[in-house]
């Protein structure tokens, strides 16, 4: 039925299978998903990574196909490598963030104790 | 994939006549003007090509170089093959598994630094407390400072990807992540956006480098 068809094989124009691979993942109200694939991996290619998994691993692969896609969409050069390398600044600056923050806290500490031992010193002296 | 595969000084065909790694593989011959040549040489080339083939196919790897700036072309095919080989390892995530990894490493490390912001806030506000002290030695700076990062630098990002460690998360079926991408252009926050999601709905099993001292 031609107003059934996936968004796979209405980009494809083509008959949509019972069992099209595509279907479950592809539906027609988001043709941005799999036109973002087909463009990066090929429709081909897809079809193929999807019949190699087992069913219940297909819905993930499908997205993280279309994660992949977009990112290259996105970033023609770097894809998902840009978003790791700025994952892997993010950390750096927080672990180093920490570090900071850290050592403030054991200055503050020291800073607490030396002004309570000041305090027993001045007690004694008084005494 | 190590940047001695490539062959930059090459403009086309293989080094010492032969085929490019990407023409050997495909068995034809490797043209003067190769898009592949400068890139993959006959050795390793091949092999880190043969990974593209399957997960982009040639034609589309060759049509997202031709969009490409001759001078960015090294970068892209270096990416385009850690994709590639990710894709291969893990069939299911690829080489996602690694930003959702490194994504939950980061909002681990935001809870953290905004506890400890926190603590020290409380340092800093309160008067030093009454006696009698608590009986534990000053730390030194040495002690409680978090060593270094040791997580793999960008420079080698390429040499070390290691996109396999949500093996042990627990496989739920996913609804539809992305339908909030529908209606614009996806930008960079965006997809960190949608990673988050994905790692804390579908991934709670993902284990992750504690942060602290080493």
């Amino acid at each position: 039925m031609i107003s059934g068809r996936c968004a796979a094989c209405r980009y494809l124009r083509r008959r949509c299978p019972s069992d099209c691979i595509f279907a479950p993942y592809f539906p027609p109200n988001n043709p941005q998903r799999f036109a973002a694939v087909h463009r990066i991996f090929g429709a081909s290619n897809v079809g193929r990574m999807l019949q190699q998994l087992p069913p219940d691993l297909r819905a993930q692969a499908a997205d993280t196909l279309y994660y992949e896609a977009e990112c290259r969409v996105e970033d023609p050069v770097y894809g998902c490598v840009g978003v790791i390398s700025r994952l892997h600044e993010q950390i750096d600056e927080a672990e180093c963030e920490l570090a900071k923050t850290r050592a403030d806290i054991v200055i503050n500490s020291d800073i607490g104790q030396q002004a309570q031992v000041q305090q027993l010193h001045d007690e004694v002296e008084d005494n | 994939m190590s940047r001695g595969s490539t062959n930059v000084e090459n403009n086309g065909g293989g080094s010492q006549g032969g085929p490019c790694g990407a023409c050997k593989f495909l068995r034809r011959k490797c043209l003067r003007g190769c898009i592949f040549a400068p890139y993959f040489d006959s050795d390793q080339g091949t092999a880190h090509f043969a990974a593209v083939h399957k997960v982009f196919g040639a034609s589309n790897a060759s049509k997202l170089l031709l969009r490409i700036p001759a001078h960015k072309r090294l970068d892209a095919v270096v990416t385009l093959c850690y994709e590639a080989l990710a894709r291969v390892r893990d069939p299911v995530y690829g080489c996602v598994a690694h930003i959702f990894t490194l994504q939950q490493q980061v909002v681990n490390l935001q809870s953290e630094l905004a506890y400890v912001q926190a603590r020290l806030a409380t340092f800093q506000r309160l008067p030093p407390p009454p006696p009698p002290p608590q009986p534990q030695s000053l730390h030194s700076l040495a002690n409680v400072v978090a060593s270094s990062s040791d997580l793999v630098p960008i420079s080698n990002l390429m040499m070390h990807f290691d996109p396999l460690q949500t093996q042990q998360c627990a496989g739920q079926e996913m609804t539809s992540l992305f339908n909030p991408l529908d209606q614009e252009l996806i930008d960079g926050e965006d997809l960190q956006i949608l990673a988050r999601e994905f790692v804390s709905r579908y991934l709670p099993g993902v284990r992750f480098r504690p942060p602290g001292p080493h």
